[in-house]
């Protein structure tokens, strides 16, 4: 297993954040911080990915949606939740098609914070992201013997 | 400036008053509606390539038909979709019909409910 | 003719780190219809001026997008203050546009950068967000955010922006500038960006007026119009032209941006040397009362606010049009009789921003 931390495939998407959470994201793979040194690379299809980073809160239209694409990845996965409304519903939580944080759809192992999250704040989620998935691939390989 | 001029007008009258501006040289900018504990209303509000602006307000209710003016102004019929989803006014004729699933909202037609509402 | 093929695209997909749906139908590889599904980042956040006072709504309003976030806030603010009737001191309509303005170079840079990755120009991408984050030093030594700022209020501004600070601005402003402009020849020059943009998504003059394009998708198609002309903050003391482009393919469109970018450098080069001593906020007495309309604009163009009041501290409406909403039947336009690899292009071209849409 120790190769799967030294290049982590992550995918991403945004529930109904506001932009702000997902250019930061996206600004982590960008020369300035460039997460892609550490092998993480972010990738569209679900089906590959190990780390699902997902931005903004929970509404009725897109909580099939982010329950899709958790469905499609395969074990062990691990789900970041970045920034305020990810994590809680932040500032809208109290908006009529707010149901609140990831938490409420799917099981979210890290919480990032902040509004919106700094970059460092993001990589540093995605990297005991890392922790945790090495932790679901151990138990998963006691499970099977 | 007229941005603050908000004509009165009826329901009827705004398939009219929407010729009359479009033959002005006006342009749709946008469609919105306001409920307040009081009164409802609808306020369309066209604009001119030289920046000036005017708007026309027509009193509606919850459940009201209003006739569409997306066959004369085109994007028209984005606003109108959107206020039928959100506070329940029906527009008849309109080009693109969502038939109420433009969103998707967890409280149907939320905006026609005003806090003193759920009080 | 070929088959009828439905082909959903998005709401997660590669290119946009925004859900934007739409359902394709294609004959073969043309694309003969669109038709749109919005909502998935509908919040209702217009429903909230019922729950947050007005001066605790601007926190909201921020955070419709957090690309044009300042404008966002600079356009409540203005609503409100032109509600109450509030004279902002000079210095705050400055520093305003200030901001305002490095917004734009931001967001300009941050979708040249997307447009770049659209085509798959991968290292102009991140060279255009190499650049970027200059910006965001700024805003992050002036305002403390990144995206967020939470500088504006209503009647004035919570940080001034200190005469110092104002001059280094304007030297680091100057080595983004030289950047700028040798991506820029990238963008206008090079063989290969012209031949996905070029004769792409064409919007004659008659079709970007009837069909409500506003920004740089209408001035692409060679209409002079720019809300900042109305004068508003300090525009109407600052020297400029509305930029336009005749073709009003995506080649264009990305033109009237990228010389945006360089106009923006002069307003703010302009307003750092204009800008006023004084104060940087008025106090604002009593509750807003009656009816207001605004529009600015924003880096994807017009943008439309209109407040209601009823005279105690919670609005009664309050209403944004933002530019991607009025964008939207341009695009529907400009897909029918795309190739199906052009759509991400075309999509983008547009520069949609759905949270702004949906609000």
């Amino acid at each position: 297993m120790s190769y799967m931390p030294k290049s982590p495939w992550l995918v991403h998407y945004d529930a109904s954040s506001c932009n702000g959470c997902d250019i930061e994201v996206l600004a982590c793979l960008t020369p300035l911080y460039d997460v892609e040194r550490f092998g993480i690379l972010n990738i569209g299809n679900p089906k590959h990915a190990d780390i699902f980073v997902v931005t903004g809160s929970v509404n009725e239209q897109n909580k099939s949606v982010i329950k899709n694409i958790y469905d499609q990845m395969p074990n062990p996965k691990v789900v970041v939740a970045v920034g305020a409304c990810a994590s809680s519903g932040g500032v809208f939580r109290e908006c009529y098609n707010v149901q609140g944080g990831v938490d409420n759809v799917i099981p979210v192992d890290v919480y990032v914070p902040g509004c919106a999250a700094r970059p460092e704040a993001i990589i540093d989620g995605v990297v005991q992201a890392l922790g945790v998935l090495e932790g679901k691939y151990k138990n998963m390989v006691k499970v099977a013997k | 400036m007229t941005d603050q001029t908000f004509n009165p007008v009826t329901v009827e009258e705004i398939v009219d008053h929407s010729f009359k501006y479009a033959n002005d040289g006006y342009r749709l900018i946008q469609i919105h509606c306001t409920k307040t504990p009081e009164e409802m209303f609808i306020i369309y509000t066209f604009e001119k390539l030289d920046l000036s602006c005017e708007s026309i307000k027509a009193n509606v209710q919850v459940g009201d038909t209003v006739q569409s003016i997306s066959k004369i102004f085109h994007p028209a019929f984005l606003y109108e979709n959107e206020i039928h989803d959100l506070y329940g006014v029906n527009f008849s004729g309109m080009i693109v019909d969502f038939q109420g699933t433009l969103y998707e909202t967890a409280v149907k037609q939320a905006f026609s409910i005003t806090a003193s509402d759920k009080e | 003719m070929g088959e009828r093929t439905i082909i959903p695209f998005g709401p997660q997909h590669p290119v946009l780190p925004e859900p934007l749906h739409l359902d394709l139908i294609l004959e073969d590889e043309k694309v003969v219809g669109a038709v749109p599904s919005i909502g998935f980042v509908h919040r209702g956040l217009e429903k909230l001026v019922e729950k947050r006072d007005f001066n605790e709504m601007i926190y909201v309003i921020e955070r419709i997008c957090g690309i044009c976030s300042f404008i966002h806030s600079q356009g409540y603010a203005q609503t409100i203050e032109g509600l109450m009737g509030v004279e902002i001191p000079a210095r705050v309509k400055y520093l305003r546009t200030i901001w305002g303005e490095l917004s734009r170079i931001h967001s300009h840079l941050l979708w040249l950068g997307l447009m770049a990755d659209a085509y798959g120009f991968e290292s102009l991408f991140m060279h255009c967000w190499r650049v970027r984050e200059k910006i965001l030093d700024i805003f992050e030594e002036t305002t403390g955010g990144r995206v967020i700022f939470s500088v504006c209020k209503v009647g004035g501004l919570w940080k001034d922006i200190d005469n110092e600070t104002l001059k280094r601005i304007v030297t680091v402003l100057k080595d983004v500038e030289k950047e700028t402009k040798k991506m820029a020849d990238v963008f206008t020059r090079d063989y290969t960006v012209q031949k996905r943009t070029r004769g792409v998504g064409v919007i004659t003059y008659q079709e970007a007026i009837d069909l409500g394009a506003v920004g740089p998708t209408l001035r692409g198609s060679g209409v002079v119009q720019d809300m900042r002309t109305l004068g508003y903050a300090a525009y109407g003391d600052l020297v400029f032209e509305p930029i336009v482009e005749k073709d009003g393919d995506c080649y264009a469109r990305t033109i009237v941006r990228v010389r945006e970018i360089s106009q923006s450098f002069d307003l703010i080069y302009q307003a750092i040397n204009k800008i006023p001593d004084g104060e940087i906020d008025v106090k604002v007495k009593g509750n807003p009362n009656g009816e207001f309309l605004t529009r600015l604009e924003q880096p994807r163009g017009q943008v439309v606010y209109y407040a209601k009041g009823n005279g105690t501290k919670y609005l009664d409406r309050f209403r944004v049009r933002t530019p991607t909403f009025a964008n939207i039947p341009p695009l529907l336009k400009m897909l029918p009789g795309a190739d199906l690899a052009d759509v991400p292009v075309l999509a983008l071209s547009i520069d949609p921003c759905i949270s702004c849409t949906e609000r």
